[in-house]
């Protein structure tokens, strides 16, 4: 549209936090091994549907988005507006000093027949009172920093589905540079499900790592971690600690 | 003995070979450019000239006699840091892919065809075009 703006039409990853903006699949650049933990349990990692965005306004760097999308149920079968315009993304942010980005995103959408996504999980049966639909609502925040020696990056978010309790994820990173190739980084990542209503189960999980990444070249990259991982879910066998490359 | 002194005397010069200058070199007219902060452009922090136009910003590729220089001057002493950079913010969407030169020829090539560009090379371009800087 010009050189702040953009229109896309299609599959878009969605602009909810700076990780998912930045890295989408690139995993050579993430800054851990893995995603965090929210993007398996509650921040959709994309949307189909038309996205509008501008970048680089003002002395500030001011940027924002706009979704319109097909919502989870209709991305997991890759629907374009298979349910009409059943959910929405509205992100915004800023750069208040060159080296450190602030961002906030609210995504707004309705699980259409909510136990059959990917991201359900058990529920107390209600017989016929159990509501197949579900609205839902998420808020991000990040906060991302980086300059020639230090990487800081936060990323919270909280949701809830109709009748149920703020859940919340945190996920915290802090990176040393002892060169622009190797970095030592430590990080701690949890997701916290108090009453999770119908559609996620109670509980919490969690990882907290160190780890060294080096690039080798710009295409090759190699990281480890020693990796705590705790879940009271039942639902992951890599309970523990583990030592990943 | 007249050898003696001439080879006495060669071994008191100093022989080590001057340090090649690195240019950053435009179009844009000096009143314009000098203002801007290079390390910023070629960081991509800063993406338009003072009249608004889009920066085209062509870095030397790994075949470029100036790949290491360009990533001492300006990345932290690491050029594969250079390309990572400028990947990671192609990827993002947060900016257009630059153009990587081998030559000083391929680099005078881009700044005659494109007013908006910066180009880096090893020799002193011609005085129509400004030199915001000269790195040693």
């Amino acid at each position: 549209m010009s050189e702040e703006q953009y229109f896309v039409i299609g599959k878009v990853h969605t602009p909810m936090n700076f990780w998912n903006d930045t890295y989408h699949h690139g995993r050579f650049f993430f800054p851990t091994i893995s995603r965090p933990l929210a993007f398996e349990r509650f921040i959709p990692i994309h949307d189909i549907g038309l996205r509008w965005g501008g970048r680089e306004i003002g002395d500030q760097k001011f940027f924002f988005d706009v979704v319109a999308g097909s919502g989870m149920s209709a991305e997991f079968e890759h629907e374009f507006f298979g349910n009409g315009v059943n959910a929405g993304t509205v992100s915004a942010g800023f750069y208040p000093t060159d080296d450190w980005l602030l961002q906030i995103g609210y995504y707004r959408d309705k699980l259409i027949d909510h136990e059959s996504l990917p991201g359900h999980q058990a529920h107390m049966q209600m017989g016929d009172m159990v509501p197949v639909d579900l609205d839902y609502d998420l808020w991000a925040m990040s906060s991302h920093f980086e300059n020639s020696t230090y990487k800081l990056l936060t990323e919270i978010s909280i949701n809830r589905t109709e009748d149920s309790d703020w859940n919340y994820s945190v996920f915290q990173y802090a990176g040393y540079k002892f060169s622009p190739d190797l970095t030592a980084y430590a990080y701690y990542d949890v997701t916290s499900v108090e009453d999770g209503g119908i559609h996620f189960v109670a509980g919490e999980e969690s990882r907290m790592g160190v780890g060294l990444s080096y690039f080798f070249d710009a295409s090759a990259v190699f990281k480890l971690e020693l990796i705590d991982h705790e879940e009271d879910l039942g639902l992951s066998p890599e309970d523990g600690i583990e030592l990943r490359a | 003995m007249p050898w003696l002194v001439l080879a006495m005397a060669l071994i008191c010069v100093d022989v080590t070979a001057a340090a090649a200058d690195l240019f950053v070199v435009t179009a844009q007219p000096s009143q314009l450019s000098t203002s801007l902060d290079i390390q910023e452009i070629m960081t991509g922090r800063t993406r338009k000239w003072p009249d608004g136009t889009p920066i085209v910003v062509a870095l030397p590729s790994k075949e470029s006699p100036y790949f290491e220089d360009a990533g001492k001057a300006w990345f932290d002493g690491s050029a594969s840091a250079m390309q990572r950079h400028w990947l990671r913010l192609v990827f993002s969407g947060q900016a257009n892919v630059p153009i990587y030169t081998k030559s000083d020829e391929e680099a005078m090539a881009i700044l005659e065809a494109n007013p908006a560009a910066i180009v880096v090379m090893g020799i002193e371009p011609p005085p129509t075009f400004n030199v915001m800087a000269r790195l040693n």
